[in-house]
């Protein structure tokens, strides 16, 4: 188990460039739901379909400040 | 007997992109709210599995969270939730936008999957030849929703709204709307 735990010394840094990679995907991913609920907004509209943009604008946001907290973690 | 237009439903507040100006909504359909129960247990599930990750991994003698910062730690878990967040808004989302919209000239079924592709297709309610309901199983007797078949003689033969809610009542205005476009 103490090898295990010499080889996870390492990780902190892997963790933090996989994870700095995912991000920039995922604020694609993120970009392209924002786009798809904005058509979405355009295709039908009811009184709650604001609700979805703004959580789409909030999960867009998020992915943008996950990357800053990576960056500054 | 055919309903007369004041006897008619109509929905306020809701309009869809190719809606003519004096055309009114009769009912929007989608599933029943119950039949998001599973993906909505699946979240629970997935919420509190970081409280319980990084406890288990110390039980097992795996010491992967004392070799981590609490920084990048809390950016594993807010990642989590993050990722669980778009998981369950996208399952929100086609639940709540793949919808078939009964106005007073027409049926219209529109389709959404994956983030890129849409289908809308439509009949006038003169082609609607037959609808017919079914209601089986014990979620749906005991919630009232079911499925709804309705057969056309336009380019496309059959539309089906799934498991939506008080389908006998909407099957009573399909019917009527259609027998006074019969007249």
């Amino acid at each position: 188990m103490s090898n295990l735990n010499q080889a996870f010394a390492y990780w902190p840094l892997a963790i933090k460039v996989a994870l700095l990679v995912g991000s920039g995907v995922y604020l694609v991913f993120a970009l392209m739901i924002f786009r798809h609920v904005a058509v979405l907004g355009d295709v039908l509209t009811t009184p709650k379909t604001v609700w979805f943009r703004r959580i789409a604008l909030g999960h867009l946001l998020a992915s943008i400040l996950l990357i800053f907290l990576i960056l500054g973690g | 007997m055919p309903p007369k237009d004041k006897d008619l439903p109509t929905l306020t507040g809701i309009s869809f992109q190719s809606q003519e100006a004096e055309e009114k909504v009769v009912f929007l359909l989608r599933p029943h709210w119950i039949t998001n129960l599973s993906w909505w247990l699946l979240l629970v599930v997935g919420a509190v599995i970081p409280l319980f990750l990084f406890k288990f991994l110390s039980f097992i003698n795996l010491d992967l969270p004392g070799s981590l910062s609490i920084n990048l730690r809390l950016i594993l878990v807010f990642w989590w939730y993050l990722f669980l967040l778009a998981w369950a808004f996208e399952r929100l989302v086609g639940w709540y936008f793949n919808v078939v919209i009964i106005t007073d000239h027409r049926l219209v079924d529109i389709d959404f999957w994956g983030y890129t592709s849409r289908r809308v297709s439509e009949t006038p309610l003169a082609k609607i030849q037959d609808a017919t309901y079914k209601v089986t199983g014990f979620l749906p007797s005991l919630f009232n929703y079911g499925d709804i078949n309705i057969q056309t003689a336009a380019e496309i033969p059959e539309f089906e709204c799934r498991q939506v809610p008080n389908p006998e009542r909407v099957h009573d205005v399909i019917t009527d709307l259609m027998e006074k476009k019969h007249e």
